[in-house]
């Protein structure tokens, strides 16, 4: 009966050489190849005659190679990108802000104007209005670099789902990733601006404090 | 009774160009004597050292909201008359059914204009 519980010499040599490669820390692609080893040595330690057993360690290799040569296939991640995404949005604000401050600082100069001289003021509310059609113009760069950055995120939406497809990783659901600041947000009603449609009027807010 | 226009304005706001727009659109109105705080906690300082006859605050900011200091002001005695108001682009109706609760004077979501501004600032301080 103890002689039962012997592995196979070259089953016993695989799984120890395996004990140390399969880490926390090891890629599933490492697993997969450690499986391979362990079935190369069920194939090793299988007497030909056991034409069933082969069949069917052959038919798991080959699923693993699939499995392997779809991980290997998917596109890599290229995070300097999504670096890059944050930099646009960061310009984005910044060029917005320097805009607005701009399109401000002559509002208020035609706001303040003396009108008592009109050719004056005719020439300081013509001179405001043009730099504040000049500042303007951030919207059409602001518009090509949102662009981009939706480009991106769009990209590393598509690499995300065919990565969880491959791996058949589930969607994570709303609490898995429910974090402290989202905690917060949920006690402070901080949800930001509506999207279009949704939130309430200004008007539905009127009539409950007529 | 008549609204003292010469009365001081406390907007708080985390975006100085909002904090500017409602300055400006409040001097357009009348009302020259506005200071301003960037958050619920810098408001709410300010308001303990001096009276303000009206605050003008957004919701969304950090470390303390619009809506806590609504709820400090309100569980202040001496600051628990101050009219307030809250300007936000927080929309949803459980936002406005709270702040109403916790004792807001009036709500307008943001974007506003003027004319919203002046019509609640009447509805809450008086005719001017």
């Amino acid at each position: 009966m103890a002689q039962n519980n012997v592995l196979p010499q070259p089953i016993e040599q695989a799984l120890n050489q395996l004990g140390g490669a399969i880490t926390p820390e090891a890629h599933l692609t490492d697993v997969l190849a450690a499986f391979e080893t362990i079935l190369n040595a069920l194939q090793d330690s299988s007497p030909e005659s056991d034409a069933p057993a082969n069949t069917e360690i052959q038919a798991i290799k080959d699923q693993l190679q699939a499995s392997s040569k779809k991980l290997t296939a998917l596109p890599m991640w290229n995070l300097a990108r999504l670096k890059e995404a944050e930099e646009e949005v960061s310009t984005v604000v910044n060029a917005t802000e320097t805009a607005t401050d701009k399109i401000m600082e002559h509002a208020e100069a035609i706001m303040n104007a003396d009108s008592s001289n009109p050719e004056a003021y005719n020439t300081c509310v013509m001179d405001a209005v043009m730099q504040i059609f000049e500042a303007c113009s951030f919207q059409d760069i602001t518009g090509q670099r949102l662009a981009r950055v939706s480009d991106t995120l769009n990209d590393m939406e598509e690499q995300a789902v065919r990565t969880m497809n491959v791996i058949g990783a589930d969607e994570p659901t709303p609490d898995s990733e429910f974090s402290d600041r989202d905690q917060r947000k949920q006690d402070l009603l901080l949800h930001g601006p509506s999207n279009e449609g949704e939130g309430v009027s200004q008007e539905d807010i009127d009539a409950l404090f007529d | 009774m008549a609204v003292d226009m010469s009365m001081s304005i406390l907007v708080v706001d985390d975006y100085k160009t909002m904090i500017r727009i409602i300055s400006n659109l409040l001097k357009q109105l009348g009302f020259n004597n506005v200071d301003s705080a960037a958050d619920g906690a810098e408001a709410l300082e300010k308001m303990r050292r001096g009276g303000y006859g009206l605050v003008i605050s957004d919701w969304n900011m950090e470390p303390m909201t619009g809506y806590e200091l609504l709820t400090e002001v309100r569980a202040d005695a001496k600051l628990k008359p101050t009219p307030f108001i809250m300007v936000t682009a927080e929309s949803k109706t459980e936002n406005v059914v709270a702040a109403k609760k916790a004792g807001v004077n009036n709500y307008i979501v943001k974007p506003f204009n003027a004319a919203t501004l002046k019509s609640k600032m009447v509805s809450v301080i008086g005719d001017f």
